[in-house]
């Protein structure tokens, strides 16, 4: 009996470190999705107003934009991305993908080469996301919250401070 | 491929078949994507100089489209047209079930270890001019089933520790066929010699903390026979396979290993294990210039039926290169290449070649 309860101590503890560790490395949303509070240069991660969740984490934001994460609540997610010539694209790769462009393009390649069509809708511009958010089933997309009007019709899944 | 599944014109037309709802309906928006490359390589044998001699090749132009079909529905094909003719390397219809299951039927590379699956013809993609000998294609003297014919499972799952991820394959079994007259492995598109389906599984766990590695192991099995008259082959093959891979930042590390094992079904039976494997690392500087080098190794039991029935004899490669970068979608690579068959140095091979995607 005393071994049991020691060892059910000890994967309490295990089990408690691993939540600190999933929260660390953004298992959970890292910021308030009260977009009031936000920066007007914050990415604000959206979706329609009929999405699955009413939250993403960066983790999973990150696994959806490389393909690995296509189903969310039960529903096919699809990616919007911006235009590579857009700043908040910088910023986007920068503060939650973690990759260079150059890197980033590498891995769409082999992911669309090795398991097909699982990889980002690109859109020119923010309004262009706006729109097709809004009216794309599963879609999920970034916007700076400066672009976010109070008619855009889309909710807000995660909001990550610039620097 | 072989001459057995040397494109007919029934599997474009299949193909286009499948394709046919995006033609007619979303034709601006079907991307046709694909690889391609140009190469000269100049072969120096010391003990035959006769034998020395340069050429260019032209390498398989491939194309691939990937295209959705319905919300949870996509198809793939790849064509790849080479000097011999246009094969089809990849035809696969795809089901998205949940993160942690997609279903594909049709031809797909199989799932053995990490080269065959991430980069296959996409020789854009890998830092080399060439794959690992025993990669190679089954039409080019490959010696592992790089193709199969049947059902496909795979998925993922996401946990705190990282990502787990696997392939779950049942198909028609490889077997040894002519191809332009020299014994080739042939995947067997529409049938299957016996009725023992391949089977094949490969798992990978991806570390979070460890940005870009992951480290995977793959099993395999299948009977293959031979269908040359005068070289019988029956044999139960199962290959284990382990592979490690760092792909993202500038250092790049691959290490695979494959033990291939044949149970011999004719005359006096007994088994053979052989061993194949790389290793091979490259570092990029400022995201244009990578020198890399590799080492590469098959070495077969004496007498294995398998190797003996394609040809195949030990064989230690070293190779060492330099890719650079020109723009997102081009690579320059020159590397040499230090072949030593049976023990003995055979000859060097130089090679460039200039890949692109588009």
């Amino acid at each position: 009996m005393g071994i049991h309860i020691l060892m059910t101590k000890k994967r309490l503890g295990t089990a408690l470190l691993l939540l600190a560790a999933s929260v660390l490395w953004g298992l959970f949303p890292l910021a308030s999705l009260s977009l009031a509070s936000a920066a007007p240069t914050d990415l604000i991660f959206i979706a329609a107003k009929n999405f699955p969740a009413d939250s993403l984490t960066l983790d999973e934001i990150q696994n959806i934009y490389l393909g690995k994460k296509r189903v969310v609540g039960g529903s096919v997610v699809v990616a919007v991305d911006q235009g590579e010539a857009e700043p908040i694209k910088l910023e986007f790769l920068d503060r939650v993908i973690h990759l260079s462009h150059a890197e980033y393009k590498a891995q769409l390649l082999k992911r669309h080469f090795q398991e097909g069509a699982a990889t980002p809708k690109f859109e020119p511009n923010s309004a262009a996301v706006l729109r097709e958010v809004a009216n794309t089933e599963g879609a999920v997309g970034y916007v700076y919250k400066s672009d976010i009007e109070s008619n855009s019709g889309v909710k807000v899944l995660a909001i990550v401070p610039t620097k | 491929m072989t001459h057995h599944h040397r494109l007919a014109a029934w599997l474009p037309a299949l193909a286009l078949a499948l394709l046919a709802p995006l033609i007619g309906t979303r034709a601006a928006a079907l991307e046709i994507h694909g690889f391609g490359g140009v190469s000269y390589a100049r072969d120096h044998h010391d003990a035959d100089p006769k034998e020395n001699n340069g050429a260019f090749t032209l390498g398989a132009l491939d194309f691939y489209v990937a295209e959705p079909i319905g919300p949870r529905l996509d198809v793939l094909t790849e064509f790849s047209y080479e000097a011999g003719g246009v094969d089809i390397e990849r035809l696969q219809v795809g089901y998205l079930f949940s993160d942690a299951l997609k279903v594909y039927a049709g031809r797909f590379h199989t799932a053995l270890g990490y080269w065959n699956t991430a980069y296959h013809h996409g020789a854009f993609l890998h830092l080399t001019v060439e794959r690992p000998v025993f990669l190679r294609f089954e039409d080019d003297g490959g010696i592992l089933p790089v193709h199969t014919v049947g059902l496909l499972g795979s998925g993922g799952h996401f946990l705190p520790a990282g990502e787990l991820s696997y392939a779950i394959m049942v198909g028609n079994g490889p077997s040894i066929a002519l191809d332009n007259g020299v014994p080739a492995l042939n995947p067997n598109n529409a049938g299957d010699p016996n009725k023992n389906k391949a089977v094949g599984l490969h798992g990978a766990f991806a570390p979070t903390g460890l940005h870009g590695w992951a480290l995977g192991a793959s099993v395999y099995e299948s009977r293959v026979v031979s269908e040359l008259s005068g070289n019988p082959l029956d044999v139960t093959q199962t290959i284990a396979g382990a592979d490690l891979s760092k792909t993202m930042g500038p250092f790049e590390l691959l290490a695979e290993y494959f033990l291939l094992r044949q149970k011999n079904h004719l005359g006096t039976g007994g088994s053979t294990t052989n061993h194949l494997y790389y290793v091979q690392a490259g570092y990029e500087f400022r995201e244009m210039v990578t020198p890399y080098a590799r080492h590469e190794q098959m070495s077969f039991e004496e007498g294995d039926p398998y190797a003996l029935a394609l040809g195949a004899v030990d064989t230690r490669i070293e190779t060492a290169g330099i890719r650079v970068r020109l723009g997102e979608q081009s690579v320059l690579k020159f590397e040499g290449r230090f072949v030593t068959i049976d023990g003995t140095p055979h000859h060097q091979e130089y090679g460039a070649q200039w890949a692109f995607t588009f």
